[in-house]
């Protein structure tokens, strides 16, 4: 069930008077239903793949509970639970792609084998709650949090539908205490949850998925587009990849406001970044926050010596790069964004903009903080080009092919429209990522909730395209 | 929480109205009547499914007019006749594409239920369909509507502005009432053979006729004759191996309830297998052929 979908509408709607007309006398009962319905969203793709989801539940709840008790083995646990996990991911997310760079390895050295590549189904979102549990259980290692014995609990934690499938990637110690409480119904809350979704909505349905034309069109036959129309559709997939996981993430934070509840945000504006250091702390902030606390400062952080600073920041980009796929170009574009940021790093320019926003007290950025902010949009286009393309072959030859042509005036010009729109409105916003829609004019406010109304609703029957980082 | 909701469904109301607002602007845009005014030298006017629709090409024949579209049901014929009737009284014959598939039971589904076909219909048609059609429609298959009239802003947006700058439309490319369609691609005789076999499996399915189009059909036929305007059914050409197990109904059918009308049967014309696109549609080749030899019928009607 997509969040772009007439089912899931029905299916928000029912849930909603269910949980606050019905079932909003006990707590216990609320999260009895939270958890069936979550199960019920997720089985609306593939119910077969429910066991699954139960098994790894299950897995870690457990490890959970022995990591807690046990005095001496808590290491061999989380060892445990990290293997059961990486199992699971590796098998569905990453078997085919090891036997297949194997297979081609070992051709390379001579060796014919015949690797048993098999069919396989990969299970929607299986990144996401796989890292749910893994957080969870590294958390309760490092005593941060205290495992809860209310399995309904865990399993309302791990697959509360409006993040089950995509994130944010929550912290135990951050939701799981929100699950144990009665939630109160708050007008406000809903108020900005309602916006959050409404400005979701337009970011996928009206901007992502109008932008995904241009850029399917512009990378299916970028030989014959001119160099300026293949830095469009960088571009274009830069602010497409932007509306659809941020117009996702917005629908999934509103969603659980309706029901009480506060995710972690997970953007902050990436595109108003004035280095690439900025930009990781703006872009998909609970996965990176995620690297950082159990990858990266267990590495030893920033903490050491420059060597091994870089292979730690290597590391973490890397990983974080193969994380969304089984495909080398998602490695290289996490390779460059390593090479990007290594130097910030290294010049200790890696915190400077961590505080505040771009152009704080201004209308209008200054000439530095424009050029600032376009430079990182730039590179961090330029990295998306891997990104969006199939393989590596097609990525460089497409980076290639910009230089036939790039003073040549563009096609597909009016997808710029698409550019320009979100990326305004944003700036109007960009104080705070959590109060979307919130200007004090009440006129104004209105206008834009109907305008945004009307084009997501103009723009619904059309744009039904599955969410990209669902696939991860 | 009752102030939310109080607010949500004002906010959702006045959404829906500015979104109704806009379609009946479409609607009246779309319904200009110099949009539907055809060329005076066209005096016979085609209308019917896709059969018409691929098999004559009206380019080809300085009078004749072809209107026909794929899918359309008599409904959107009406409709189309009801509209362009009144404003081109140079019309003095139409021809209605009229095949045992036009009244089976089991084409119901097909028109109205599969392939979208509705909601394509309904965002081509919306600004000429009454109500009761449309509330009709919406029963019989509701996402389907709800999906093309949700989207018909959208899409109809630059032909509305277009419109309203004055500008020429095309009744086919741009306003989707109707015209000779190109089809180039080649029938797959395996394929057809075997997909037709599927079509006789259950004669009783096949000979149960369908009321709601047979009523529209004397619909059609009544405007028609209001207008003084003659009208024939053709039958177009159908492949050699198509099943035709209920002609003997299908014939009984035809002269018991529209036993006046002239019918053009070329069902049986011989064309090679190079003519058709599938078991029951002439391709662009069979087209040409067909329309040389229909020209010389369509010359007695000028």
């Amino acid at each position: 069930m997509l969040f772009n979908s007439f089912e899931f509408v029905l299916f928000l709607i029912t849930v909603y008077f269910l949980y606050w007309f019905v079932f909003n006398k006990n707590l216990r009962i609320q999260n009895i239903l939270l958890l069936a319905c979550s199960y019920l969203f997720y089985g609306f793709w593939d119910w077969r793949f429910l066991f699954l989801l139960l098994l790894s539940t299950l897995i870690d709840y457990g490890f959970g509970l022995l990591i807690h008790k046990s005095e001496n083995r808590k290491k061999f646990y989380l060892w445990l639970s990290i293997f059961n996990n990486l199992i699971v991911l590796g098998f569905f997310k990453y078997y085919n792609f090891f036997a297949g760079n194997a297979q081609a390895a070992l051709e390379l050295m001579g060796f014919h084998v015949d690797p048993w590549l098999l069919n396989i189904v990969l299970p929607v979102g299986i990144s996401f709650y796989t890292f749910h549990g893994m957080s969870y259980v590294f958390d309760i290692y490092n005593n941060k949090v205290v495992p809860t014995k209310n399995f309904i609990e865990y399993a309302v934690f791990v697959s509360f539908f409006p993040l089950l499938v995509a994130g944010p990637i929550e912290r135990a110690s951050h939701l799981l205490p929100q699950v144990q409480v009665k939630r109160k119904f708050s007008y406000q809350q809903s108020v900005e949850g309602m916006r959050l979704i409404l400005w979701g909505y337009f970011l996928k349905v009206v901007i992502a998925d109008t932008l995904s034309v241009f850029v399917n069109d512009i990378f299916a036959n970028y030989k014959t587009l001119s160099g300026s129309t293949l830095v469009l559709g960088a571009v274009y997939f830069s602010i497409q990849i932007y509306g659809d996981f941020c117009g996702y993430t917005n629908i999934a934070l509103g969603v659980a406001k309706l029901f009480g509840f506060e995710l972690l945000s997970n953007f902050k504006y990436p595109y108003f970044s004035r280095n690439i250091a900025e930009f990781w702390k703006r872009w998909h902030i609970s996965l990176s926050s995620w690297f950082r606390d159990y990858l990266y400062i267990p590495l030893g952080g920033s903490r050491v010596n420059t060597a091994k600073v870089i292979r730690n920041t290597f590391i973490i980009f890397l990983v974080s790069g193969f994380w969304h796929g089984a495909n080398w170009t998602f490695i290289a574009w996490g390779g460059i964004h390593a090479l990007l940021f290594i130097p910030v790093l290294l010049s200790n320019n890696n915190k400077k903009y961590t505080s505040e926003v771009v152009a704080a007290n201004t209308v209008l950025p200054s000439l530095k903080e424009t050029l600032q902010m376009s430079t990182t949009f730039a590179l961090a286009a330029f990295a998306w080009i891997f990104f969006r393309a199939p393989d590596m072959g097609v990525a460089v030859d497409y980076i290639q092919h910009i230089g036939h042509g790039i003073m040549q005036m563009p096609t597909k010009r009016l997808g710029m429209a698409y550019v320009i729109v979100p990326l305004v409105i944003d700036w109007q916003q960009r104080w705070d990522e959590r109060k979307v829609l919130a200007y004090r004019s009440t006129l104004v406010r209105w206008i834009m909730y109907l305008t945004l109304g009307t084009f997501v609703l103009a723009y619904s029957v059309y744009n039904q395209g599955t969410f990209i980082y669902f696939q991860f | 929480m009752k102030q939310l909701l109080t607010r949500f469904l004002i906010y959702a109301g006045i959404v829906a109205f500015i979104y109704w607002g806009y379609l009946s602007v479409v609607s009246h845009v779309l319904n200009t009547d110099r949009l539907y005014k055809l060329p005076p030298e066209k005096t016979v006017m085609v209308i019917g499914d896709s059969h018409t629709a691929f098999g004559i090409i009206d380019s080809n024949l300085a009078h004749v007019a072809n209107l026909s579209q794929s899918a359309d049901v008599y409904l959107y014929n009406c409709l189309k006749v009801e509209k362009i009737l009144p404003l081109n009284p140079q019309i003095r014959t139409v021809i209605i594409g009229f095949g045992a598939h036009d009244v089976q039971q089991f084409m119901a589904d097909v028109f109205l239920k599969k392939y979208e076909f509705t909601k394509a219909k309904v965002q081509n048609y919306y600004h000429l369909l009454s109500a009761s059609d449309l509330c009709y429609l919406l029963y019989k298959s509701p996402t389907q509507v709800i999906k093309g009239v949700v989207g018909l802003p959208k899409l109809k947006t630059p032909y509305v502005t277009k419109i309203l700058r004055g500008k020429k439309m095309d009744l086919n490319d741009e306003l989707r009432i109707g015209g000779f369609t190109f089809r180039e691609e080649k029938i797959d005789m395996k394929k057809n053979i075997a997909d037709a076999a599927k079509l006789v499996t259950d004669k009783e399915d096949l000979i149960s006729m369908w009321p709601w189009q047979i009523n529209y059909l004397h619909k059609l036929v009544d405007i028609c004759k209001a207008h003084n305007v003659q009208v024939i059914f053709i039958r177009m050409p159908e492949h050699k191996n198509f099943p035709r197990t209920i002609e003997p109904e299908f014939q009984a059918f035809r002269k018991r309830e529209f036993g006046d009308i002239p019918f053009l049967d070329y069902l049986q014309m011989d064309f090679p297998d190079s003519c058709f696109s599938d078991m029951d549609h002439l391709n662009y080749y069979g087209a040409r052929i067909f329309t040389d030899s229909f020209a010389k019928y369509a010359a007695t009607l000028q």
